[in-house]
């Protein structure tokens, strides 16, 4: 909308965000790691090894904890590089009977 | 109608059920490991539905704190073997089950023996070591593994080491290559549990185990589904069953010469872990001191604790802990192990350092 003020610079920050390549997504927490992070989150990041850090440094008791991690429902055991929109959920053992 | 039982009269009737699913249930041979919180709903809805052979395999007492999710046993069984009673309740639910009864805690000595002659298996236990020596003994047989497992007010389900029609079969380490450390992962002891959470999550695996030996609907294959009490929201997430190389034993003679309890930090070779007699008897030596390990809240309290330092405290705990002699305990014997090796690091050969094995709970019973 060129005749709105400043859209130019609406249009920068955007084609940034681009450039370093962070996507939005979505994180679900289960069990002991909802416990630290809280259930749902949004954040940016490029790749799971990125996202790891950057959760790593907000929750630094997440560094001790095991957790698998799944995009959009299906776990994913390697490095995943993340798409615009993504669910990633953070799924810990639960070891009670 | 040849064969007809009055009693599975209703399973009969059942659209995509009736009498050829009845007959496959009375065919199947299926072993509950654990006949606690999952392990009672489990035995009660497989001898009610007439599974043929049920084995349990549990080596634990009925006690008070149990009573509050494990339906099948009542007061009066308190200190009685969870096993002798869950076979006279299950003998009277429906006379017509085999019962075996396994009087033992899953090893890695008998483990292969014990699960070779069930079609499936159903793991209802409460630690990672158990849990880990049936995927693994599971995945050497190729047996089907109905998985449960709870925290809190969420539970887990999952069916290993069965093909899809792709030809993948996943087990536990495709989610959890190796175990959690010590106190990284609460038992129910520790982190409490609401008690028809288990119910809840054993009738699923109860029913996949029905689903598995008749054939109907979908397994929940090379899937695990989580599910929440308090909300609801249940989630089922996809295993990768070719990203990762398996991190489990690949021969029988591999599997028996793993030290799982090693490998899930409830017990290290450095650090000497003591029963419970002789952890009372260390506790009355002179220059010693014994450590209490859990949060402040944390009941029961104990009478010959001295000082209480939660563990996440200790580490930067400054006062110098001046006696030759440290004896640790915590709830179930996992945060005292981590703490035993945090002073170990400290401290080296110095002093002796050794924790409780079990945790109190192995003090009251």
């Amino acid at each position: 909308m060129c005749w709105q003020p400043f859209w130019f610079l609406q249009l920068t920050s955007c084609s940034l965000q681009l450039l370093n390549y962070t996507m939005k997504i979505t994180i679900i927490a289960f069990g002991q790691i909802a416990e630290i992070t809280g259930k749902d989150l949004t954040l940016s990041a490029a790749d799971t090894d990125a996202l790891k850090q950057q959760l790593e440094a907000m929750f630094p008791a997440l560094a001790a904890k095991k957790y698998a991690i799944a995009v959009n429902r299906q776990l994913v055991p390697g490095h995943y590089n993340f798409n615009e929109n993504d669910e990633v959920a953070l799924m810990p053992p639960y070891s009670g009977g | 109608m040849e064969n007809y039982n009055e009693r599975y009269a209703r399973h009969y009737s059942l659209k995509n059920f009736g009498i050829d699913a009845q007959q496959k249930l009375e065919k199947a041979k299926v072993l509950v490991i654990g006949a606690g919180g999952l392990g009672c709903p489990v035995l009660q809805y497989l001898a009610a539905a007439g599974v043929g052979t049920i084995g349990i395999a549990d080596n634990d007492i009925l006690s008070l704190s149990n009573l509050q999710r494990q339906v099948l046993y009542t007061t009066n069984d308190i200190g009685k073997p969870k096993t002798e009673v869950a076979e006279e309740r299950l003998k009277r639910l429906n006379p017509g089950v085999e019962i075996a009864i396994h009087q033992t805690n899953i090893s890695t000595a008998n483990a292969l023996e014990i699960l070779q002659i069930y079609d499936v298996v159903v793991d209802c236990t409460d630690n990672f070591t158990a849990r880990y020596i049936i995927n693994d003994a599971c995945v050497l047989l190729g047996k089907p593994l109905v998985f449960g497992a709870i925290y809190q007010y969420e539970g887990q389900v999952a069916v290993f080491n069965v093909l899809d029609d792709k030809g993948i079969r996943t087990n536990y380490r495709h989610l959890f290559p190796e175990p959690p450390a010590p106190g990284e992962a609460p038992d129910c002891n520790e982190a409490g549990v609401l008690g028809v959470l288990p119910g809840v999550i054993g009738i699923m695996q109860a029913t996949e185990v029905i689903k598995l030996v008749t054939g109907i609907g979908e397994v929940l294959v090379n899937k695990i589904l989580n599910f929440s009490l308090l909300s609801y929201v249940s989630v089922q997430f996809g295993i990768d069953g070719n990203a990762v190389d398996n991190a489990g034993p690949k021969t029988e003679a591999e599997f028996r010469n793993i030290d799982y309890e090693v490998l899930c930090g409830v017990t290290s070779r450095n650090i000497v872990a003591l029963e419970a007699s002789v952890f009372k008897e260390w506790a009355a030596y002179p220059d010693t001191i014994v450590i209490d390990v859990r949060e402040r809240n944390e009941q029961p309290k104990s009478k010959f604790a001295q000082i209480n330092i939660p563990l996440a405290e200790l580490e930067n705990y400054e006062p110098g802990l001046t006696e030759e002699n440290i004896l640790l305990f915590c709830q179930s014997g996992k945060r005292s192990l981590k703490a035993a090796e945090l002073l170990a690091s400290r401290f080296g050969s110095s002093k002796n350092i050794a924790h409780l094995k079990g945790g109190i709970i192995s003090l009251q019973e």
